[in-house]
């Protein structure tokens, strides 16, 4: 009797042990796909982007827990997408399924002299947005889409540092009291994967390019990701 | 404990791998949809990922 109560329950973990990477690896991801999907459907139709004159527009700030981008890393996977929220708050944003990536709040805006700082979970059993950063290769490019059009930003390098290090968010990371004049996308995760979180990983990448959103996608985003084409992921019953 | 569920249910044989197969089955959707997830928000703790806190 205890033999076979015992028995049952180490199926239960086992079954826990599978659905996990299954839940955030497929489930989440797949969800995070689909809103940012209808993310993007949405702002091409309000139409609330900036008018475009040649200069880059930076992104109205959003209220504290709001989704205001959605960032594409082909790194991360082909199809990979996730919607980018204001605030680095668990409860509000970093631990929920259908939003995943906080923006520091006290870090500049998209389009803004200065460092955009994204955080992320790398691992857990809720969301993992940031799971593939050490696929990163210099020269990668990573899309940060808002109502007004793609930022292109390309990956420079990465560095592990301890969690007390608040400087990687300065509009110059690393330096204190130095304006910033590039523009900066941080992205920082825990260190090591699945091993505890006693350092930080931080990954940078340099502004490169703005597309308005009149002009559709970056060419390189449909390259890198088929599923881009009409602004809209595709699902399987969708190609033809 | 398995004797007692498998004298639990009447009918053959048979039939009673059938229903015991559907009882198994709609247990494993009951973890997948309530109890895995729930455990997962209740006990186990996602890493820490923000610097400067």
């Amino acid at each position: 009797m205890v033999g076979e109560l015992l028995l049952l329950g180490g199926l239960g973990v086992l079954g826990y042990i599978i659905w996990q990477p299954w839940h955030t690896g497929i489930g989440v991801t797949a969800k995070q796909a689909d809103l940012s999907a209808q993310d993007s459907a949405r702002w091409d139709t309000e139409q609330t982007a900036q008018p475009y004159d040649g200069v880059v527009p930076v992104t109205a700030r959003p209220a504290k827990s709001e989704v205001f981008g959605v960032l594409r890393v082909p790194a991360f996977g082909t199809t990979y997408a996730n919607r980018v929220a204001e605030g680095t708050d668990w409860e509000t944003v970093l631990n929920l399924d259908e939003k995943g990536i906080g923006h520091y709040v006290n870090t500049q805006m998209p389009g803004e002299p200065g460092n955009v700082a994204l955080a992320g979970h790398r691992s857990g059993p809720l969301i993992n947005s940031f799971r593939e950063v050490m696929n990163l290769r210099v020269g990668d490019p990573l899309f940060l889409e808002t109502a007004d059009g793609w930022y292109t930003y390309r990956f420079r390098n990465i560095e592990y540092v301890l969690p007390t290090e608040g400087d990687v968010l300065n509009p110059f990371p690393r330096l204190d009291g130095v304006p910033g004049t590039d523009q900066i996308l941080t992205l920082t995760t825990c260190h090591p994967k699945w091993a505890g979180s006693d350092e930080r990983a931080i990954a940078y990448s340099v502004f490169e390019s703005f597309q308005p959103r009149a002009d559709g996608p970056p060419a390189e985003l449909l390259e890198l990701n088929p599923t881009m084409e009409g602004h809209q992921a595709l699902r399987g019953d969708q190609e033809g | 404990m398995f004797s007692l569920l498998w004298r639990f249910f009447p009918g053959p044989a048979w039939f009673r791998v059938i229903v015991l197969l559907l009882v198994a089955a709609a247990l494993v959707y009951a973890l997948i949809t309530y109890v895995y997830p729930w455990v997962a928000i209740e006990f186990l703790e996602p890493e820490e990922v923000t610097v400067g806190t």
